[in-house]
């Protein structure tokens, strides 16, 4: 037991900073209550998509079950999100709708990052006719409003949920390599950068070691407010058509379904757009908490 | 006699994630006309607060004014409307800063910036037209020694040296006709010779314009070329206010003493410089009784206890210090510069 | 083998200045234009000037963190300016700077360990408890105590943060330490404990310091030797005590003068020169100080530049004003 506590006790001097760093962040991000609903809305998200399936009502109804009899029913105690155009509980697709739009956003974004990030790290510390070619192809894609790319893309590819995800993907890794190869340009010009390399570290420890670890800031601002976007942004196509297919509980896909049984059986289109509303705005507000407490000269 | 400008134990607090950093622990200052004083100190020991706190420029929250009074020909600015102070800001209290470089706006020129000043005041009860107002301005920086004003006014800031800009930043400062120059470290970022001739200049507006200056340094000899009287700062608390003579020859505070000792120059041959032990206070939870006494070389038991009263030892001569409790009979002096 | 430990042989350091669409070429900044100078093992040697002199960018060049243009860098009597970058590794060890701000010359996302262990893992691949137990004894030498380890830089102060890359200086045991206006952004109160402590370390561990500041009173305390440099080029060198005591050339003197110091101190007569230190990229023709120059004799100032002249008590200038005083090389 006393090797734990040792353990645990080095542990603790090593990070003791890191600790306190943590709770200033934290205590500034509850100055704000805006930021602190937005924390509120995304813990909730999360938590639902984490649970999901132990609350919902029926499980069967979430892609294949087909109750005609109880069919376009409004909400009710049974049902509290209604049914519907083939009776299923909206309530329990929904939630696992949740659970969808996490992983959506989840990969959208990690496949972004994974690529934008070192090409901008690459493009700001390299330089010279690299860093031009980079930036260039950055410019252009860019230039093409993102959606209509997105749509373009899974135009090309066919639609479905793997192909809007990938379409998503190359539609945000731009603004990855714009933000890190920014940072990466004025972080070069630091005293401990040349510290660093009058110390000897070579090119790649410098990279690794120092320029990397101080873009996290701005890095975690954009992905979170980046989240609540993508996510938003799948369920447009999925609105459209072109992003997830019947019968995935995807809330755009559900919207479009629910959008010709307006305004009558108005639940099937009001519940899974609520969700996106509540989803987009706490990744937006929590983002914007963030931003002021990790990285606030990026303001404006 | 009267006085200008008046700061009566001034008290401000400001309110961080550690806890409540009690910055300004009552502070005694008073500016008459024509006089120049200096407010010398180190990181952390208030002085710029204490300036910006004349011009209500300090962001309430996090700061909080605990107590006290700045009288300005009888008015407590800290209590007047926010128009009152925005009127006295420029116009009758002008400030100088550090920095030239980030308080010039880089996409106007020289021209447009200061004419945009001039047009806010009131000369006479009108405003100047524009074309006035670049007379005035031409005139300005003719007063601040600007070689061809005529024509450099149209440059933009970038085009002009670190110590033109900190001249137009005075210009601007003075457009106002100010009664009062609050200038904050106005030669720190400049190089050598060029902090010689901003001194020099600092000095000639002060005889010309009979202007009262409060001129705050970290550096001594800085402070000592334009102003006759200074104050040091430790702290939060103003530990020593003379005349620039008497803190010379006759340093009172073991820190002012300590200050003057740490200072090379070029008579620190045999001796070594000896600096001060230890380091500044902790303002969240200062030391008890007097906030130097951790580091003080003649530090007694009642230095733990209370804070020292600010007394007047000899004619013009104030200090906080135990070591000090009747006028004209202090126990020893040391250092000093006249023996 | 020579008792020159380092000695820099007419180094020049041009800026291309980009403009146009091309970005073709249109003049240079002539940051460093022709320095010599050698420092002897054991030696302070100070570099002094104002901005725009250059004697940041000699210390950048002499470690190669940029490229001399021109100019020969010999180290141990070695040329290091054409060395590969793995030679040049090696070197690294022997030479080391302390950098102006202390404040951005840490990783902010580095803890003081981690700081100050980077060079031993880089070149000795030092693990472990022996990486702790060396970091453990840097940090004694410098004076910082055990319990800031673990701390980030933003929760130093200034003179700590300074000391932390004191430290990871000294980790690989340099013989030079090229020394960047080490306490220009120290409190007054610190700076003459930092001074009292850089010589004290300079005995103790035999080190070989090149002193670069604009403050005069602090090189006047810790150098033995100092050149003084304007626009690009040293236009006196000497020892400390004579160069000060009495200025040759009419920008020493005024550079001598301008300092403000308390009362009893200041000289009869401040020199004060007129106008700015001119661009770098329109370097006056001849003696490059003739536009301020208090002294100056007449034409042979705007059109000639002056040839070192070298006294007998050891110091160089250059200067119309010496030529015949001196004898010329």
């Amino acid at each position: 037991m006393n090797q734990v506590a040792l353990v645990w006790a080095k542990w603790r001097e090593e990070r003791e900073s890191q600790i306190r760093s943590f709770k200033l962040i934290v205590y500034t991000l509850t100055r704000s209550p805006l930021s602190v609903i937005g924390f509120f809305l995304v813990a909730v998200f999360l938590i639902i998509a984490l649970i999901g399936p132990m609350i919902i009502l029926y499980p069967g109804d979430i892609k294949g079950a087909i109750h005609m009899d109880q069919k376009l029913r409004p909400p009710s105690s049974a049902h509290p999100f209604g049914t519907d155009e083939v009776g299923r509980d909206i309530y329990s697709r929904v939630i696992i709708g949740t659970r969808l739009s996490l992983q959506i956003g989840l990969i959208i974004i990690f496949v972004a990052m994974g690529i934008g990030i070192p090409l901008g790290i690459i493009a700001g510390y390299v330089g010279g006719w690299l860093n031009e070619i980079i930036m260039r192809v950055t410019d252009v894609f860019l230039s093409i409003p993102g959606l209509l790319l997105a749509l373009a893309i899974v135009g090309a590819l066919g639609p479905g949920i793997k192909n809007a995800m990938l379409a998503l993907s190359i539609v945000w890794w731009p603004g990855y390599v714009r933000l890190v190869q920014g940072k990466t340009l004025s972080l070069k010009e630091e005293s401990f950068v040349e510290a660093a390399k009058s110390i000897g570290a070579s090119k790649l420890r410098i990279i690794f070691s120092h320029i990397l670890p101080n873009c996290t800031s701005p890095i975690i601002v954009k992905a979170s407010m980046d989240m609540g976007m993508a996510i938003l942004f799948a369920a447009n196509l999925g609105f459209i058509g072109v992003g997830a297919q019947p019968p995935e509980p995807e809330w755009g896909a559900m919207i479009s379904t629910g959008r010709n049984y307006l305004p009558d059986h108005w639940w099937m289109a009001t519940f899974p757009g609520l969700a996106i509303l509540i989803t987009v705005l706490g990744f937006n507000l929590l983002g914007d908490g963030l931003r002021d407490v990790l990285d606030p000269q990026s303001r404006g | 006699m009267e006085h200008l400008l008046e700061i009566k134990d001034l008290r401000i607090a400001f309110d961080a994630f550690e806890g409540i950093s009690h910055v300004l622990d009552g502070i005694h200052l008073t500016l008459g006309r024509g006089d120049t004083l200096g407010l010398v100190g180190e990181t952390g020991c208030g002085k710029s607060i204490t300036a910006k706190a004349i011009l209500r420029l300090l962001p309430v929250p996090p700061a909080r004014i605990v107590s006290g009074e700045i009288l300005f020909q009888n008015e407590d600015l800290l209590k007047v409307s926010e128009g009152e102070i925005q009127n006295i800001r420029g116009r009758q209290i002008a400030m100088v800063f550090q920095d030239p470089m980030t308080f010039l706006n880089p996409v106007f020129t020289i021209e447009e910036q200061l004419v945009d000043v001039i047009l806010t005041h009131k000369i006479g009860g009108r405003r100047l037209d524009r074309k006035r107002a670049i007379e005035r301005a031409i005139e300005l920086l003719r007063e601040v020694k600007i070689p061809e004003p005529e024509w450099r006014i149209k440059s933009y800031p970038h085009e002009f040296s670190g110590g033109m800009r900190q001249r137009v930043l005075i210009a601007m400062a003075l457009s106002g006709s100010p009664q009062i120059l609050i200038a904050d470290e106005p030669t720190t970022a400049l190089d050598v010779t060029i902090q010689a001739q901003i001194l020099i200049l600092i000095h000639d507006l002060v005889e010309r314009h009979n202007l009262s200056v409060l001129l705050i340094s970290h550096d001594l000899g800085v402070v000592a070329k334009v102003c006759k009287r200074i104050a040091v700062m430790y702290a939060g608390s103003i530990v020593e206010s003379c005349s620039t003579a008497q803190l010379f020859k006759r340093p009172l505070h073991p820190y002012t003493q300590g200050l003057l000792n740490s200072i090379l120059t070029f008579s620190k041959r045999v001796e070594e410089a000896q600096g001060i032990k230890g380091v500044i206070p902790d303002l969240i939870e200062p030391p008890p009784g007097c906030r130097f006494h951790p580091r003080c070389l003649e530090v007694m038991k009642v230095c733990e206890e209370e804070k020292p009263p600010f007394l007047e030892m000899e004619e013009g001569h104030w200090v906080s210090c135990h070591l000090y409790k009747s006028p004209l009979l202090p126990p020893f002096v040391k250092g000093g510069w006249g023996d | 083998m020579t008792d020159r430990l380092l000695e820099v042989k007419n180094i020049k350091k041009y800026f291309p200045l980009k403009r146009g669409f091309l970005k073709a070429g249109k003049g240079h900044i002539r940051a460093v234009d022709g320095v010599s100078f050698f420092i002897k093992g054991g030696d302070s040697f100070g570099l002094v000037g104002e901005s725009g002199s250059g004697k940041t960018t000699v210390a950048r060049a002499i470690l190669r963190l940029i490229e001399p243009t021109e100019g020969e860098i010999l180290w141990d009597g070695k040329d290091i300016c054409k060395f590969p970058e793995s030679e040049m590794k090696e070197i690294r060890r022997d030479m080391q700077m302390i950098f102006q701000d202390p404040h951005s010359s840490l990783n902010p996302r580095k803890t003081v360990f981690k700081g100050i262990a980077e060079p031993l893992v880089i070149h000795q691949n030092t693990r472990g408890r022996e990486l702790r137990e060396r970091v453990k004894e840097l940090l004694e030498i410098v004076g910082l105590k055990q319990e800031h380890m673990f701390r980030y830089p933003h929760e130093l102060s200034g003179g700590q943060k300074q000391r932390v890359g004191i430290a990871r200086a000294l980790s690989l045991n340099p013989r030079l330490l090229i020394l960047d206006e080490p306490t220009s952004a120290l409190d007054v109160s610190v700076q003459a404990q930092m001074l009292n402590f850089l010589e004290s370390l300079q005995k103790r561990m035999n080190l070989t310091y090149l002193f670069i500041s604009h403050n005069l009173a602090v090189i006047r305390y810790t150098c033995a030797t100092v050149a003084v440099m304007y626009l690009g080029k040293i236009i006196e060198t000497g020892g400390t005590e004579c160069l000060f005591s009495s200025p040759k050339h009419p920008y020493t003197k005024a550079l001598v003068s301008a300092i403000p110091l308390p009362q009893a101190e200041q000289p009869e007569r401040m020199i004060f020169l007129e106008g700015d230190i001119p661009s770098a990229t329109h370097i006056p023709s001849g003696c490059r100080f003739h536009t301020r120059c208090p002294e100056k004799i007449g034409t042979i100032c705007e059109e000639v530049e002056p040839h070192t002249q070298y006294f007998s008590d050891g110091t160089q200038v250059n200067c119309h004003l010496y030529s015949d005083a001196g004898i010329t090389h």
